[in-house]
């Protein structure tokens, strides 16, 4: 009894939705890249040679690599802390990491902005302490501050599951066998634990591209990350053809990311979290 | 400015998230801001839509937050209540959403406005019709009203500073806004161009009345002078959060939010006229408008005294028309752009140059601040 055929017709709308509003838009897009203002690889001349095309992208992947090593790292840890903890110890963390989650990326901005101001209640106490004031709103810090607060619980979710699939007693056998935590933690968990890492590092990498909202307003009007630039090109300057070789270029990075990571992981596991 | 429907949003974003700390947050504020969160990056095309022109009734779109409310109140009920005639608000009267509408032929507003320049540009590729000037008066302030737009009220460009941090005296012109030895701290310009190309030529040392046509180039270079000091504000409402909360310490910011931080600061933070950058929006009417000749009269009617000096007094900008100015109440004078004190130390952005440069101007200095 064979029922792929059935099965295959069931999805087919879906697959033709999809399509319609999905596809066929994002083709309009590339091929507004090659048409607009006149026909031919102009636009993307004119994008490899823009110096400050050069810096966006440079800000860009400077600021998700670092945020993504952070949120990684932070990420990993609170994976493992997890893993270790009570019941109820859980249930708190839980509570903590999903609440910021599921709050809107603007409050959280603007939370951080009130925060870490210049005059906000941390540098507030830092003066008061005799240190200097640091500015950490208006500049790159700020925006990896806040993306790297978005972006932690994306990659801790994705490394936990991992995690939790490990099989304690292998970490019995090793310290059974005489390997010191230390030991057991680098030669048998660590290496455990890198498809969950390596997943999350491409989840968070791929969001971390695309975004928008949080350079804008913590990045004090001068870190330009390429969402905002796009948006600006398109909506305000009316120079399509630049702003969809942008964003035809930042798709083929996103596809080349996850297709580099498919290699290495099975896809599965980032997207069935 | 075509932006100006983004910053319209930020700008109640930044107003509410301003409301939340003082804790008057409500639900309804949260869920337009989650709205707002959700709608910020789509734009074009959304928004407005509902009113629909039909005979006997007017059409105004504005910008609007504040002004919807307040043009209402002056521009609105009043006129109805003379002459019968029902007026309706819409807002956001883009460029790209004006031209589609005509190029549709499915007109929806009678009356826009628009910056003087956006009028003189769409004016010149057919979009708007030439306003009837035996019914409109063009008595107006020299170099404010333009064949296809009528000038509606004029606003600058000043500078705001924060007075607690220069104990020693006051910036007063634009080179002392970029001498960051004798003034310290973090200045703002306007991330969106205008103001900040005439504020640097001024700096530079080009005489008032030369700055146009604008050397582009020598302007840009003069802001990367000092662009590693600047935040570029996005929305009035952020110009005035960036002063309020002391993250800079002079800006670049339009009179009527320095009025305003000059009032909830007691005076903290202040503004003066000197150098100041005016420019003027217009009324502009579609070609194809719905109400036809009925806009005329109303449009007249927004240039009465009274209707002037009300727009003055609740948002801050400046009256048109020289009667008007002329019967600013004292109280209001310090305020009024416009008033013939503050105006003779002011410039006024050419709206020529503008309507022909602003693309490109705009394309270069966002390059600027990227690179």
């Amino acid at each position: 009894m064979n029922d792929q055929p059935r099965l295959m017709a069931l999805v087919a709308p879906m697959f033709v939705l999809l399509g319609l509003v999905y596809l066929v838009p994002l083709f309009g897009v590339l091929l507004i890249s090659v048409t607009e203002p006149q026909l031919g690889l102009g636009n993307y001349a004119q994008v490899l040679q823009s110096s400050a095309v050069a810096k966006v992208a440079l800000t860009t992947l400077r600021i998700c690599g670092i945020t993504t090593i952070l949120s990684v790292v932070i990420g990993y840890i609170l994976a493992y802390v997890y893993i270790a903890a009570s019941p109820g110890m859980r249930r708190m963390m839980m509570l903590f990491i999903l609440v910021p989650l599921w709050t809107s990326v603007l409050i959280r901005t603007f939370a951080w902005l009130m925060i870490l101001g210049d005059n906000g209640p941390v540098n507030g106490v830092m003066q008061s302490m005799g240190f200097e004031r640091l500015a950490m709103m208006h500049n790159e810090l700020g925006v990896v501050i806040g993306m790297t607060h978005y972006l932690v619980p994306y990659a801790m979710l994705t490394i936990l599951a991992g995690m939790a699939g490990i099989d304690e007693r292998l970490i019995m056998a090793s310290r059974g066998l005489g390997a010191g935590p230390v030991l057991t933690f680098l030669k048998v968990y660590f290496p455990l634990t890198l498809p969950g890492v390596f997943a999350g590092t491409v989840l968070v990498l791929v969001l971390a591209l695309g975004f928008y909202v949080t350079p804008i307003i913590l990045g004090g009007g001068r870190v330009v990350m390429i969402g905002e630039y796009i948006s600006t090109q398109i909506l305000l300057i009316s120079r399509w053809g630049v702003g969809s070789v942008l964003a035809t270029l930042l798709m083929l990075l996103v596809l080349l990311t996850i297709a580099l990571a498919a290699r290495a992981v099975d896809l599965r596991r980032i997207f069935t979290v | 400015m075509r932006m100006r429907r983004f910053q319209a949003l930020r700008g109640q974003q930044l107003d509410i998230a301003g409301k939340m700390l003082s804790n008057e947050q409500t639900r309804r504020d949260f869920l337009r801001l989650c709205a707002a969160a959700g709608v910020a990056p789509t734009l074009l095309g959304l928004g407005g839509g509902k009113a629909t022109a039909q005979a006997k009734e007017i059409v105004v779109s504005n910008w609007g937050g504040d002004s919807s409310k307040v043009h209402e109140k002056i521009f609105g009920v009043p006129y109805t209540e003379k002459t019968g005639i029902p007026v309706h608000f819409d807002s956001s009267p883009l460029e790209g959403r004006i031209k589609a509408m005509v190029d549709a032929k499915n007109v929806i507003w009678d009356v826009m406005d628009v910056d003087n320049f956006s009028s003189i540009k769409l004016g010149r590729e057919g979009y708007l019709r030439p306003i009837d000037y035996s019914i409109v008066s063009r008595d107006t302030i020299p170099g404010t009203s333009f064949e296809h737009g009528v000038a509606a009220y004029v606003m600058s460009y000043v500078i705001a500073y924060d007075k607690s941090k220069f104990p020693d005296g006051a910036p007063q012109t634009w080179a002392d806004f970029w001498d960051l030895e004798r003034f310290p701290g973090k200045r703002s310009l306007y991330k969106w161009l205008t103001g900040a190309l005439d504020a640097a030529l001024l700096a530079d040392g080009v005489a008032k009345d030369q700055i146009y046509p604008i050397d582009l180039q020598r302007a840009l270079d003069k802001i990367k002078q000092i662009k590693e000091h600047v935040v570029f504000w996005d929305s009035g409402a952020e110009s005035q959060q960036l002063l309020r909360s002391g993250d800079v310490t002079m800006a670049c910011i339009w009179n009527s939010r320095a009025h305003m931080l000059e009032n909830e600061t007691d005076g903290r933070i202040t503004f003066h006229w000197n150098e100041a950058i005016a420019y003027g929006d217009a009324w502009s009417v579609p070609k194809d408008n719905p109400a036809g000749d009925l806009v005329w009269p109303f449009i007249a009617s927004m240039q009465e005294v009274d209707k002037q000096l009300g727009l003055l007094a609740e948002l801050g900008a400046g009256p048109v028309t020289v009667a008007a100015s002329e019967k600013t109440p004292p109280e209001l004078q310090r305020i009024n752009p416009a008033h013939p004190e503050n105006w003779k130390l002011q410039t006024l952005m050419d709206a020529q140059w503008w309507s022909e440069n602003y693309d490109q101007a705009l394309a270069a200095y966002t390059d600027m601040i990227a690179g």
